[in-house]
């Protein structure tokens, strides 16, 4: 039996691919909110900063949120940053093999070297931590560094503009009352697994992520680490949040800046597929 | 779908043209002397053929008409262009003003309304130059429909949505009759295959260009398409599938010849380098003979140049640092002037199976 193809079935055919992919969208949206969420943060501007999609485009009229996410560096040594993510200090080689990376021989040569490093990243759970341990242990570090290069300033005398003993206390300022409290502490492949071991949904957000595997090939210290990145860090701003962060947001991270205090409560939820979505902007 | 498609009607009538001029021709020379009757039959029979092509497909009756309708290609071409981003930033612009509920409302309709615009301009458009223009637009704003349907609920990106846009694509593709968006849905293809390819070995579906041989599988299924499915009156379509499946596995081959590091293969940088050459040299080769027995100009043209561009790379590498520039660029020149004595040989031998078209 010969079908011939009519126009009639163009249009049934075109009608049916929109609407169906439109369909499992949206009903992947609402099984991914349905139910109680997997976790709520309520953020600050710390953790927030507005962002739009496209830079390029001026004309750009959505509005979001970006989470300002970091990790707590390897090397405790390292000058601190508040925007470092580099090596998280808990990723080892156990961490690599348990996601799934060979990590089983480490490469002699320089050339073998290359070619481990390049093991292409891996999509796994990660566990975002807000205002918790990882969080003091930054503060504790920024604080020593300060008391270290004000204990180098008064040995010198350099204390002025640019020193590094005044960049020190600047950071630690800016650690207590700016910099973001979010911090990824953990990865895994199973979410059950990571709940067990961070069952506070209010501190600890379980998102989609990736892992990439490095070997850093040191003289004095060689070994594996890696480097995570977070996924849908984006987050939209429905109409109904925007007018109330369009106008406090820049006011309160100056607001913030003055009294440490937050200018801005964001609270954002994470679903079944571990996907966010603001629930609630509140103005302390 | 035995009616012929538009490209096939234009060529016919194009066989027309250059039969009444061979035949103007050879009577003029006193070769050929048809009976007044035989010629008027001949003569009614393709007036009767160009007049139902020309209500059917508008094509073009002579050359002039077609350096124009070149023109009106092109300009729809550009015009499909300009509309498609005019809707994306259209959308950017102004959706963020509305609540939630609207911007999906408009995200669907936009995509309906536009599909079902294309399919009631296609029956009105003998020409196709609207229905493209439609087409296009109507692919465009189902693009965007899911890409900001996954902003508005921050939907993890997946390569998921590559396949109701290939299929969106395929479709007005084939019932338009539209080559640009045959080749947006085999760039939609070739994109979920290597996606799925690289996720199979482990890695987060989005870094699959970084391993060139995801590519590979892509390229063998584009190459059987048009010999697995029939494209009868789609006389067009053959040739993109087979230049698209060249490209995927050609440009990987050459990417891997000069950074055999990002392989997959767990050899010696070098050697992987080295296997990669001599592969690429011998699917070019293979793809010019291949195309030459098959009377597949497309298949030659493509293996040919990447040919060369194996051989060129290969030159640069031994050469460019030891050699004077003149001297570089003369073994250059001679060795394009080699190749095509040694194809024009090949060709006198038949041994391509016949002259190429």
């Amino acid at each position: 039996m010969t079908v011939t193809w009519s126009r009639g079935h163009t249009l049934t055919a075109g009608l049916a691919v929109i609407v169906l992919t439109n369909v499992i969208a949206l009903g992947g949206v609402a099984w991914n909110r349905s139910g109680e969420p997997e976790s709520r943060l309520t953020m600050t501007q710390r953790e927030l900063q507005q962002s739009n999609h496209y830079r390029f485009d001026r004309d750009g009229g959505g509005m979001g949120l970006r989470l300002r996410w970091r990790v707590l560096a390897a090397d405790p040594l390292a000058v601190p940053s508040a925007y470092y993510r580099g090596a998280p200090e808990w990723m080892d080689t156990a961490k690599l093999a348990s996601l799934g990376f060979d990590v089983s021989a480490p490469p002699a040569a320089r050339r073998a070297g290359r070619r481990y490093e390049r093991q292409l990243p891996k999509g796994t759970l990660l566990v975002l931590e807000l205002n918790g341990p990882a969080y003091r242990k930054a503060l504790e570090r920024a604080r020593e560094w300060a008391e270290k290069e004000a204990a180098k300033a008064a040995q010198s005398g350099k204390t002025g503009r640019g020193s590094p003993a005044r960049r020190a206390a600047e950071f630690l300022k800016k650690e207590e009352e700016k910099n973001s409290r979010l911090f990824v502490v953990d990865a895994g492949p199973s979410v059950e697994a990571l709940r067990a071991k961070y069952p506070d949904r209010t501190r600890y957000a379980i998102v989609r992520g990736k892992v990439r595997a490095y070997y850093q090939n040191r003289r004095q210290e060689s070994g594996w680490t890696g480097y995570v990145t977070v996924e849908n860090t984006h987050v939209n701003l429905p109409l109904e949040f925007q007018k109330v962060i369009a106008s406090s947001l820049r006011a309160g991270q100056v607001a913030g800046a003055a009294n440490g205090g937050p200018a801005l409560e964001v609270t954002v939820a994470y679903g079944k597929r571990f996907e966010p979505w603001i629930t609630a902007v509140q103005l302390p | 779908m035995s009616e012929p498609s538009r490209s096939s009607a234009q060529e016919r009538a194009d066989e027309i043209r250059v039969f009444a001029e061979e035949l103007t021709r050879l009577e003029k020379e006193g070769v050929l002397a048809l009976a007044p009757v035989q010629r008027e039959a001949i003569a009614t029979h393709h007036r009767g053929l160009l007049a139902q092509f020309a209500q059917d497909y508008d094509i073009d009756r002579d050359s002039r008409a077609k350096q124009l309708s070149l023109g009106m290609r092109m300009a729809s071409f550009l015009g499909a262009l300009a509309l498609a981003a005019s809707v994306f930033f259209l959308f950017r612009q102004f959706w963020g003003r509305f609540p939630t509920e609207i911007q999906v409302v408009v995200l669907i309709g936009a995509a309906l309304g536009a599909f079902g615009a294309t399919m009631w301009i296609q029956s009105r458009d003998a020409s196709g130059y609207f229905t493209k223009l439609a087409a296009m637009v109507a692919f465009a704003c189902f693009v965007i429909n899911i890409a900001l349907l996954g902003q508005i609920f921050n939907i993890t990106p997946s390569d998921k949505a590559l396949i109701p846009w290939a299929a969106l694509a395929f479709l007005l593709a084939y019932t338009c009759d539209l080559r640009l968006l045959l080749a947006a849905g085999i760039l939609c293809i070739i994109a979920w295959i290597s996606a799925r390819t690289g996720s199979f070995s482990g890695m987060y579906w989005l870094h699959f260009g970084e391993r060139p041989e995801n590519f590979f599988p892509a390229a063998v299924v584009l190459f059987l398409v048009p010999h697995i499915i029939p494209h009868g009156r789609y006389t067009d379509f053959g040739p993109i599938y087979r230049i698209f499946a060249l490209l995927t596995i050609s440009l990987p081959m050459l990417v891997l010849a000069n950074w055999g590091r990002i392989s997959y293969l767990d050899l010696d940088e070098d050697l992987v380098e080295g296997i990669y050459q001599v592969l690429g040299f011998v699917l070019s080769a293979g793809a010019i003979w291949l195309g030459a027995r098959r009377h597949w100009s497309e298949v030659v043209n493509t293996g040919a140049s990447f040919f060369v561009i194996f051989l060129y790379t290969k030159f640069f590498d031994w050469w460019w640092e030891v050699m004077p520039k003149y001297l570089f660029f003369l073994v250059l020149g001679l060795t394009a002037v080699l190749l095509l004595v040694i194809m024009r040989r090949l060709r006198a031998k038949g041994l391509f199976g016949g002259a190429l078209r």
